[in-house]
């Protein structure tokens, strides 16, 4: 049994990586929980606990930040896929002539500035992670 | 402060308290973080996972009948038993839960208001003891089409306007601008709304501290977005779980006769071809 009369339950809102998030901390037991939320809807985007409030939070802003990196990387490569040209665009208009022997045109890549930001990007220590 | 015409689907939490011992209340958590009932939760309540117990996993659907019915069975449910769901995030799964056990009849089933947050702040009590409940039998009665909306039925009724459609995501889901909440993965090929609709974020009817809004507020946020008793209404979201919460407001607390969640949402209309899409800000 561990309960924890008086959960010391605080919640707070602030910018993270440019998005508002809810940071939710209390105590169980000895050890402090921690979630990070979006707000809105208010889904968990990084959770982490800890000896203390400070290191149970540092852990879900964290975990909160890659998530975000993950999601951004992920919108940015289906949107570079999605402007790929199509066999149509980059062959030209004699290309329908040209038969089933002729060699695939070469695919362009995505630029690296095609939108949104890099895996590793916003990647920082967990001491270094600060709530705006 | 719990209107007295709502303690029939809302409890508070010393309601509750004098109530935990109670062998015909089952108290049951369901939270968006699947993780949260194993640090800590309320004594003797169980947890139940929104993402592998509450849905069919293979056919993108709500438990079967049968599944459903396993389900109350291996939680100590029987169709007497007092239900009390309550989860993080404003209720947002348990809310889920409350509606998917209204389908299937069950007479006696309510929020605890504000809560997991409500929790932790009025009482702090938690334990990591789970509790073991002898299994039952359990009949549900069959679905209740009255509170589910299917895709036709979102079609035929946006398209001649004879719905109140409620989008309750956030303001940028609705107008396009985003095509999921930040942090999660998109589940659609389009931005928009089902032309139609009427932007009510779900989260409005709540306080900071995650307990409904008076009535009259509630009231007032429908209605100035022209939603009324006057047609049947349907909400929806991005999958159907926000719109289960704002369903529960509307049947619940305001007391609408005919509302229903489509739980297809924006997941399944914005992926679907050919259906027309809105974006922008509402009309109103």
């Amino acid at each position: 049994m561990t309960d924890a009369a008086g959960a010391e339950l605080r919640y707070r809102r602030g910018s993270l990586d440019g998005v508002e998030v809810g940071v939710t901390s209390y105590k169980i037991g000895n050890r402090y929980a921690s979630r990070v939320d979006n707000v809105d809807p208010g889904s968990i985007i990084g959770r982490g606990g800890g000896p203390t409030r400070e290191a149970a939070e540092s852990i879900a802003l964290e975990k909160a930040s890659l998530s975000l990196d993950l999601v951004r990387a992920t919108q940015a490569l289906r949107r570079s896929v999605d402007h790929l040209p199509s066999n149509a665009d980059r062959a030209g208009p004699s290309s329908s002539a040209s038969g089933p022997s002729s060699r695939p045109a070469p695919i362009s890549k995505p630029s690296p500035t095609s939108g949104g930001s890099s895996p590793s990007s916003g990647s920082v220590s967990p001491s270094s992670r600060r709530l705006r | 402060m719990i209107a007295q015409e709502n303690r029939d689907v809302v409890v508070d939490v010393a309601w509750l308290t004098q109530r935990l011992a109670e062998a015909s209340v089952r108290v049951v958590e369901v939270d968006v973080d699947v993780y949260s009932y194993e640090e800590g939760h309320i004594p003797g309540s169980i947890a139940w996972n929104w993402s592998t117990q509450l849905c069919d996993t293979r056919r993108r659907d709500i438990l079967s009948k049968a599944q459903f019915e396993a389900l109350m069975q291996a939680s100590g449910i029987t169709p007497e038993t007092t239900v009390i769901l309550y989860g993080d995030n404003n209720n947002w799964f348990a809310a889920w839960a409350f509606w998917e056990l209204k389908i299937y009849g069950h007479r006696d089933v309510r929020l605890l208001d504000g809560g997991r947050r409500k929790w932790l702040e009025a009482s702090g009590l938690l334990t990591d003891e789970v509790p073991a409940h002898a299994p039952t039998h359990y009949q549900a009665r069959e679905a209740d089409p009255t509170l589910r909306a299917y895709l036709d039925d979102v079609k035929k009724g946006s398209a001649e306007g004879s719905i109140g459609l409620v989008d309750v995501r956030s303001p940028a889901e609705f107008t396009g601008e985003l095509l999921s909440p930040p942090g999660l993965p998109e589940t659609c090929q389009r931005g928009g709304h089902i032309p139609g609709a009427s932007s009510i974020p779900w989260g409005k009817v709540c306080k900071e501290d995650g307990t409904f809004r008076s009535r009259e507020e509630i009231e007032a946020l429908y209605a100035a977005a022209g939603i009324s008793r006057d047609k049947p209404v349907v909400t929806y979201c991005r999958i159907g779980e926000r719109s289960s919460h704002s369903w529960f407001v509307l049947k619940h607390l305001l007391g609408f006769t005919d509302v229903k969640n489509y739980d297809g949402s924006w997941t399944e209309w914005g992926n679907l071809v050919g259906a027309p899409i809105a974006r922008g800000a509402s009309a109103r």
